[in-house]
């Protein structure tokens, strides 16, 4: 998130949409608690009341996977109201860019789209002969951001909002006049999402579309506003830190494809022109050099050691794919239950029985882990050899765990784990030991193994050791570097990922170990822990004060010119050396080139603005144009969908968290604490479906998509009401998707239900939008 | 006023029932075998190894929907009935901590203060006939710290600290709510507008709203006992109430808990 939970303290309205913050992030409430108290707002839309609703000040429903209409009819309401930081627009967005004249917009299409996609060139913007890009800064210009951005949201009116969402338009109002207030400046408005946001086809642009939004508003760069991700589980922000996802490198370095950059000088020629990211040159040959400790400018920094994509998607989909045509021989899940998680998991549990063999690291016996005896398998009939390591818990290890506000906290060992379990660290490091002890008997291409640094000790690897690498050092010293500011990209210094520089800079009291308690007066805590990057707690907050430097709110001050310098309550993120002016104009430091912030981003899959389509399945037809769904989704052969409007399966389906349960329960259905508080798997109705299906409350229900069918208890509840969607009566069935075939509770996972469709730009599934039918069983 | 006080300001409570296993964490007392009855709430009573539950209230009032919760435990009363009809005195008021807690070692489980206690909390085990309820974690408190379910709760629903300081912000709390779109809020848990107990709750509408009991008279029913119960109390020591009490108290526990 671009700001922190505490933060949330601060904030006049907190807007949750796609988010449960009650449910799925419990201990953040305090804080939305403490706004509230304050006389702060707190807004819910979801597509039912939930915990976080039932404390909510407004409450708006939503049809599942119509977040762009509602946002969208937000940003028309404060262009057409003049609700807008005018200032702000102008100067720290791209508003006044001039678009490139063949940029068009028709019937859901954005110009460029052929058979293969899209061809991006239009979406681009003038530029002199210099190729410095023109701008009007009255922002009038008809093919300026700021007009064409009108333009495209003008279609979002409150009518085709209630037409399409299934939300009234007085609720609808109410919530785009509460929220809109927070564009005065001096005044801060939150947006808390988490993955009724991102899981559908069209993810990326629903979060696109609350950054607009946010933008519009003035309320990035703030205290108490922001754009907040709440992730969803411990340390997911440091694993996608780490590089985790098939597509990035530690530090969001985007990974080299083979092809197009057969060099290391090949890839950096992909660098950002402008903004931070120019650095991007250091950050790869450091991360080079702490992976292989003789690389150097003669010898390419070992570039060619690097693995390098294919131009093919390696997202769990795909390789779920690839597993299932049996192109795939090994697997680990480590730390991940795919056979409860996954999208359409009839399928994956099946892909399993492909592999040789499988390797399951975990707490418990995970269903995953069980795939091979699950009901109704022949264990006899599987090839596929598996193993199960134990793994320790949090509290059974030492490290540093990345929350959503990426402070990077590091926690010590509690206890010794139990019986043979061990520290991922120390699976990891025996695993790789073994590996290079087999290379060392020959193999295809074995000096990246045997030539890889990897001396974490011979006995228990040192965790400290792990961390001064991820910090980063210098590679003739070995001393540790102060932050990323001292990478070079002559071989001179290693850093096993940039952003977290600065997290370890010393062996006595790195900054990660800190517990000094707030000390900067508006609850920034900067001496707790650290923030990536360079302990900076509140992203863009050059945007905080007006082109001169006055803060605009001087009672929530991040930083502040005084006539002759910068005075800073947080790390600034822009250069506070030179004079307000300067700085002014680049106070989106990341988004390069243009270091202001993109109302009009040209660089996404399916559009350089939200457009809104319908989830892949669903009840209507779009309403908006004759494109019913993202023309650039990514889904794969074999995979069974409904029809739109299908009368097999009428109503949607949506899947979520309980705050009892955790992801695929494999904790938390193991705890008889919380088994006693939500004992069993169950789905979510209107009292109207209950009627037309003949279901009462506490009946054995029987739900179906295209993909399986699930058994479950039926919640009856007053809470879920059927929508009004372009003239019908839409009707939904919502469940959580914690359960499984193993533990102590037991239960038939939602995920059978689920589709293998994702994000355009992501490959997230589709999780939260499908079609399904419901019936009453015996 | 004077000692230690608990708000429950359901206003606040997102139903997260970290207090429940909190409670059961360090009372150590095991989950019981439940199943989803068409509702989040569980376990669908107090029992003996269940001494907390929040519950959960669906109100529709025209076209909204209000879902409210409000905790449930033992309100620790200033003249607790439960130990004023206790035949062998195993219930007693903490002078130091202000809980009202049982001595199991004397306890028969005759089941009189289930019977008594208007807010229905103490519960006998109908295995080892000993009563079980809420102590308020008055080890916890004797030793500075704060309740468990008051520790866990994340959105500060539960306060636990100084009588009059609490008292005041609940008035307070009250004060905000009604002029915050909430006109029928109030306190809970008074008796001639003074705390009944250690326990107090701040509500945005009716007890019933809450499943809580309405206007509870813990005082009448003190008297009531003092004027009626003790001589009876000779006869339960003799045994002889006892049985009958044995089978009023089975009456009144479903099977299905412990």
């Amino acid at each position: 998130m671009t700001n922190h939970y505490i933060d949330y303290q601060h904030s006049d309205v907190i807007l949750a949409i796609g988010a449960n913050i009650a449910e799925n992030h419990p201990v953040a409430m305090k804080w939305v608690a403490k706004s509230q108290v304050r006389g702060g707002k707190f807004i819910v839309v979801d597509p039912r009341i939930t915990r976080s609703a039932a404390v909510a000040d407004m409450y708006a429903p939503i049809r599942p996977g119509t977040d762009i209409a509602f946002l969208g009819g937000i940003i028309k309401y404060a262009l057409d109201k003049d609700l807008y930081h005018s200032e702000y627009v102008k100067y720290y967005t791209n508003a006044a860019y001039l678009v490139n004249p063949a940029y068009k917009f028709n019937e859901g299409l954005f110009s460029g789209f052929d058979s293969k996609g899209y061809q991006k060139d239009t979406w681009t913007y003038q530029t002199d002969a210099e190729g410095k890009v023109l701008m009007d800064e009255t922002l009038r210009d008809p093919n300026c951001v700021f007009q064409l951005l009108k333009k495209h949201f003008q279609r979002y009116d409150a009518a085709t909002v209630e037409r399409i969402t299934g939300c009234p338009q007085s609720s609808f109002n109410k919530v785009a006049e509460t929220f809109c207030a927070t564009g005065k400046p001096g005044k801060a408005g939150n947006i808390c999402y988490a993955m009724g946001i991102t899981q559908h086809t069209y993810g990326t642009q629903n979060v696109r579309a609350i950054a607009v939004l946010q933008l519009l508003l003035g309320n990035l760069g703030i205290a108490g506003g922001g754009v907040n991700a709440q992730r969803g589980e411990c340390n997911v922000q440091g694993s996608t830190d780490m590089g985790m996802l098939y597509h990035i490198l530690p530090g969001y370095v985007p990974y080299p494809e083979a092809k197009p950059h057969p060099t290391l000088a090949a890839y950096n020629k992909t660098t950002p022109t402008g903004g931070y990211w120019t650095n991007r040159p250091k950050f790869i040959a450091s991360m080079l050099k702490a992976w292989w400790p003789d690389a150097a400018p003669e010898n390419d920094f070992r570039y060619d050691y690097l693995p390098k994509l294919d131009g093919r998607n390696h997202s769990h989909m795909a390789i779920f794919d690839e597993m299932h045509k049996g192109n795939i021989k090994g697997f680990f899940a480590w730390g991940q239950n795919p056979a409860v998680g996954g999208p359409d998991s009839v399928r994956e549990r099946a892909a399993l029985a492909q592999l040789d063999w499988m390797v399951a690291i975990d707490l418990f016996e995970t269903e995953t882990a069980a795939f091979w005896k699950r009901p109704g398998v022949d264990p006899g009939a599987i090839k596929t050899e598996v193993f199960l390591l134990p793994a320790a818990n949090s509290y059974e290890k030492e490290g540093s765990v990345a929350n959503s506000g990426r402070w990077i906290q590091w926690r010590y060992k509690a206890v010794n784990p139990p019986g043979a379990a061990r520290s991922d660290l120390w699976i990891a490091d025996r695993l790789f030991k073994a590996v290079r002890a087999l290379y060392t008997q020959g193999g295809v291409f074995p000096d990246p193994i045997l030539k890889m640094k990897w001396d974490y000790g011979d006995a228990y690897p040192d965790i400290a050791k792990v961390a001064l690498e991820i910090n980063g050092y210098d590679a003739v010293s070995g001393e540790p570097l102060l932050n990323f500011t001292r990478l070079a990209d002559n071989g001179s210094t290693a850093c096993g990922n940039w952003i977290y520089s600065g997290y370890y800079n010393n062996l006595a009291n790195p900054p990660t170990k800190r517990r000094i308690r707030e000390t900067s007066g508006i609850g920034l805590h900067p001496n707790w822990s650290f923030a990536w990057p360079l302990n900076r707690r509140i992203l863009y907050n050059r945007a905080s004060a007006d082109p001169s430097g006055k803060p605009y709110n001087p009672n929530l001050a991040l930083v502040r010119w005084d006539g002759s310098k910068w005075l800073t309550n947080d790390v600034p993120d822009f250069n506070a050396t030179v004079a307000p002016e300067v700085s002014a104009k680049s106070p989106f430091i990341m988004c390069g080139p243009e270091t202001q912030a993109r109302l009009f981003a040209g660089g996404l899959a399916e559009g350089p603005f939200p457009e809104h389509y319908e989830p892949a399945e669903s009840p209507v037809k779009n309403s908006m144009s004759a494109q019913q769904t993202n023309p650039m989704l990514v889904s794969w052969a074999g995979q069974t969908l409904a029809p739109a409007g299908s009368d097999k399966f009428p109503f949607i389906g949506t899947t979520y968290r309980v705050c009892e349960h955790w992801q695929s329960g494999i904790m938390t259905r193991n705890s008889p604490w919380l088994n006693e508080v939500m004992p069993n798997m169950f789905v979510e109705i209107s009292t109207s479906l209950a009627r037309q299906r003949g279901i009462k409350n506490g009946d054995r229900v029987a739900v179906s998509t295209a993909r399986g069918e699930i058994r479950a208890i039926a919640c009856v509840t007053e809470r879920i009401k059927p929508m009004k969607v372009n003239g019908q009566l839409v009707e939904m069935v919502g469940m959580p998707w914690h359960w499984g075939y193993q533990g102590m509770s037991r239960g038939d996972s939602a995920n059978v239900l689920t589709a293998s469709v994702g994000d355009a730009n992501t490959s997230i599934p589709e999780y939260k939008a499908f079609l399904c039918n419901i019936r009453r069983v015996v | 006023m004077s000692g230690k006080m608990m708000l429950v300001d359901v206003t606040k409570c997102t139903a997260c029932r970290g207090c429940q296993s909190a409670c059961k964490n360090w009372n150590m007392l095991p989950g019981n075998e439940t199943s989803f009855t068409g509702n989040y709430e569980n376990p669908p009573d107090l029992g003996p190894s269940t001494w907390t539950r929040v519950a959960f209230n669906e109100v529709v009032e025209g076209t909204t929907v209000r879902w409210s919760f409000a905790k449930i435990q033992c309100m620790h009363c200033d003249d607790p009935v439960c130990a004023a009809v206790c035949p062998y005195m195993a219930i007693s008021k903490n002078a130091q901590t202000g809980a009202v807690t049982v001595n199991r070692d004397v306890c028969i489980g005759c089941g009189f203060c289930q019977v008594f206690c208007p807010y229905e909390i103490p519960r006998v085990n109908n295995q080892n006939k000993k009563v079980y309820k809420c102590t308020m974690c008055h080890d916890r408190v004797a030793s500075g710290l704060l309740p468990a379910c008051v520790q866990t709760c994340p959105v500060q629903a539960l306060q636990f600290g100084a009588e009059d300081q609490l008292f005041t912000a609940a008035k307070q709390r009250v004060n905000f709510l009604r002029r915050n779109g909430y006109p029928r809020a109030q306190l809970y848990g008074l008796w001639d507008g003074k705390p009944v107990g250690r326990v107090i709750y701040v509500l945005a509408d009716d007890p019933d709203r809450y499943k809580l009991l309405d206007d509870p008279a813990p005082k009448l029913g003190s008297y009531f006992v003092e004027a009626t119960l003790k001589p009876l109390q000779a006869l339960a020591v003799a045994g002889l109430a006892a049985g009958v009490f044995f089978r009023a108290q089975e009456d009144r526990t479903p099977s299905g808990d412990e």
